[in-house]
């Protein structure tokens, strides 16, 4: 592997962006940024969502609960292969950035699923007339979030952090191989099952209306993942990295 | 020229057989568990044919996870374990041993014993042949995911309940295309369908989770 | 594109279906606010296990 180190200057950048250093510093210039943005897609696509856009044909207000399931659900999934792959960096190049990268995406990722299943729940009552059903998408993401639990579970057992990261590295992994599985077995469960008396409307096409304040709020969802995924890993790093220089240096200046 | 394969094989078969009657309380825990629903629920006939299939096999997956703990945990105490880990040879094969050990062990005499908890729970006729199969290959499946949770777990002083979490989600679809084979076979449908998958994914397991379990043991019992 | 309710209370009820979109909202800004704040709190605290360890280098006795 000698080679792959060696090989600057191309190499050069992915070696600066394992540098725990210059994740912290170069985060917190785009931070403010990020955060107004997210902050501006947020407000607008939730006020749009909430007030302006026309209410269903079928389920009425209840609908608008969409803006807010529909992102959590797309950033639950999406965090969990963001955390393998960060996990998956860790394992072949040994990068602790990585690892800590990996380490913030579980809390956040299981924050959103959990979301995402309460929006829903909550969305079931007035639609369905219950606040849980066996419904196939609602059983995979109640999966989602016993595999973000397990992760999470696992990091904390070990009183070793570098056990710990590589144990959770490997778990996220064969957690990413089974999701296609457990998605299209769940699926297949729930054709076998299905009850006639409770019919799910099958995301029904939606007026462009409506879609424009979902597409903000998933864009909005995305900055505010990213910006919650910043946070908690430069929060990882000052723990990690208390012991080194810069982060004395840059407490030092705090507090001048 | 499976090198360690039937070593640790017939190495897990012996410590196993010494250790007969530890060997022997997932069978127990499986059949008294079994006296428990009829209690719970209720001794009608027709209401336990309904759920027998689906209550065996939850059962069977409960009954492999209390003893995947001990997969790699005596040879972890002992020391054999990182003598294994340092040796040159390829980690999976002996890994893939030890799974064999543990499912001849746990997985085959759950299977066995089966129609026996059948006949307690009322199970329809048709559905004995579909549950001993699908048991077959998907207890098999169970003891090689278990495994990879043992694997990360073997460390920790208390890794018995975590690794259950760990390992419970993954065992989702098997418990899915187990259950629905026998409901099939008893709901008069064809049930190759989802024994066949049940399949697939024990070619799969045998395939990717010794790899995984071995990655695992290297990654977290080296310190 | 027009502003669906007629007035607040309106906005607040839609329909009866508003207890349900409103506790979604609620929690869901709940959630998030404790993604942002969690860490936020962890590099505070850590930053001043860090001004403590500076802090007791310099000045071993502990003396102002």
């Amino acid at each position: 592997m000698n080679w792959l180190t060696n090989w600057s200057p191309s190499w050069q950048w992915f070696h600066r962006l394992g540098s725990p250093r210059w994740f912290y510093q170069t985060t917190g210039r785009w931070l403010p940024w990020l955060s107004l943005l997210a902050l501006a897609l947020l407000s607008t696509g939730l006020v749009w969502g909430l007030g302006f856009a026309p209410q269903d044909a079928k389920q009425g207000n209840s609908f608008r609960i969409i803006y807010l399931h529909v992102p959590a659900s797309f950033l639950a999934l999406a965090g969990y292969y963001i955390m393998a792959i960060a996990g998956a960096i860790g394992l072949i190049w040994k990068m602790k950035l990585s690892y800590m990268v990996m380490k913030s995406a579980a809390p956040i990722g299981a924050a959103l699923t959990f979301l995402a299943l309460f929006t829903g729940a909550i969305w079931g009552k007035p639609t369905w007339g219950t606040y849980w059903v066996w419904d196939a998408r609602v059983t995979s993401m109640l999966i989602l979030l016993f595999l973000y639990l397990g992760v999470l579970a696992l990091q904390y057992a070990f009183h070793s952090n570098e056990a710990g990261n590589r144990a959770s590295a490997i778990l996220a992994l064969v957690g990413t191989v089974n999701i296609p599985i457990i998605y299209k077995s769940v699926d297949w469960w729930y054709t076998l099952h299905q009850p006639a008396t409770i019919k799910l409307t099958s995301a029904p096409s939606m007026h462009s209306d409506m879609f424009q304040p979902l597409l903000v709020m998933i864009l909005g969802f995305y900055c505010f993942y990213t910006v919650a995924l910043f946070l908690f890993t430069r929060a990882e790093i000052l723990r990690r990295e208390r012991k080194s220089t810069w982060v004395k240096e840059l407490v030092i200046g705090a507090q001048h | 020229m499976a090198s360690g394969f039937s070593d640790y094989l017939r190495r897990d078969l012996l410590l196993a057989y010494r250790r007969r009657g530890e060997a022997a309380s997932p069978l127990v825990f499986f059949i008294m568990v079994s006296t428990l629903i009829p209690l719970g629920i209720s001794p009608e006939s027709a209401r336990l044919a309904e759920i027998a299939s689906g209550i065996i096999w939850v059962m069977a997956l409960l009954a492999t996870l209390l003893s995947t703990d001990g997969l790699f945990a005596s040879d972890y105490q002992d020391g054999s374990l990182e003598q294994l880990l340092i040796s040159p040879q390829m980690l999976a094969m002996p890994v893939l041993g030890k799974i064999t050990a543990h499912w001849m062990v746990t997985g085959l005499p759950l299977t066995l014993a089966s129609p026996l908890l059948g006949v307690m729970l009322s199970l329809p006729e048709e559905g004995y042949v579909p549950m001993v199969v699908s048991l077959a290959l998907g207890t098999g499946c169970l003891s090689l995911i278990g495994a990879v949770g043992a694997a990360l777990t073997v460390s920790l002083r208390k890794g018995g309940l975590l690794l259950s979490l760990l390992v419970m989600p993954l065992y989702m679809p098997v418990i899915i295309f187990g259950s629905a084979t026998v409901q099939s076979a008893i709901d008069g449908f064809a049930w190759s369908g989802p024994l066949a998958i049940l399949g697939a994914m024990l070619a799969a397991a045998i395939a990717l989770c010794p790899l995984a379990a071995a990655g695992g043991l290297r990654l977290t019992s080296i310190n | 594109m027009n502003f669906q309710f007629e007035n607040l209370q309106q906005l607040l009820a839609m329909d009866g279906h508003g207890p349900f979109v409103w506790t979604a909202v609620l929690v869901s800004l709940a959630v998030m606010l404790w993604l942002i704040i969690k860490p936020l709190a962890d590099s505070e605290a850590a930053q001043k296990d860090v001004a403590r360890d500076i802090a007791r280098a310099t000045n071993p006795n502990g003396e102002a």
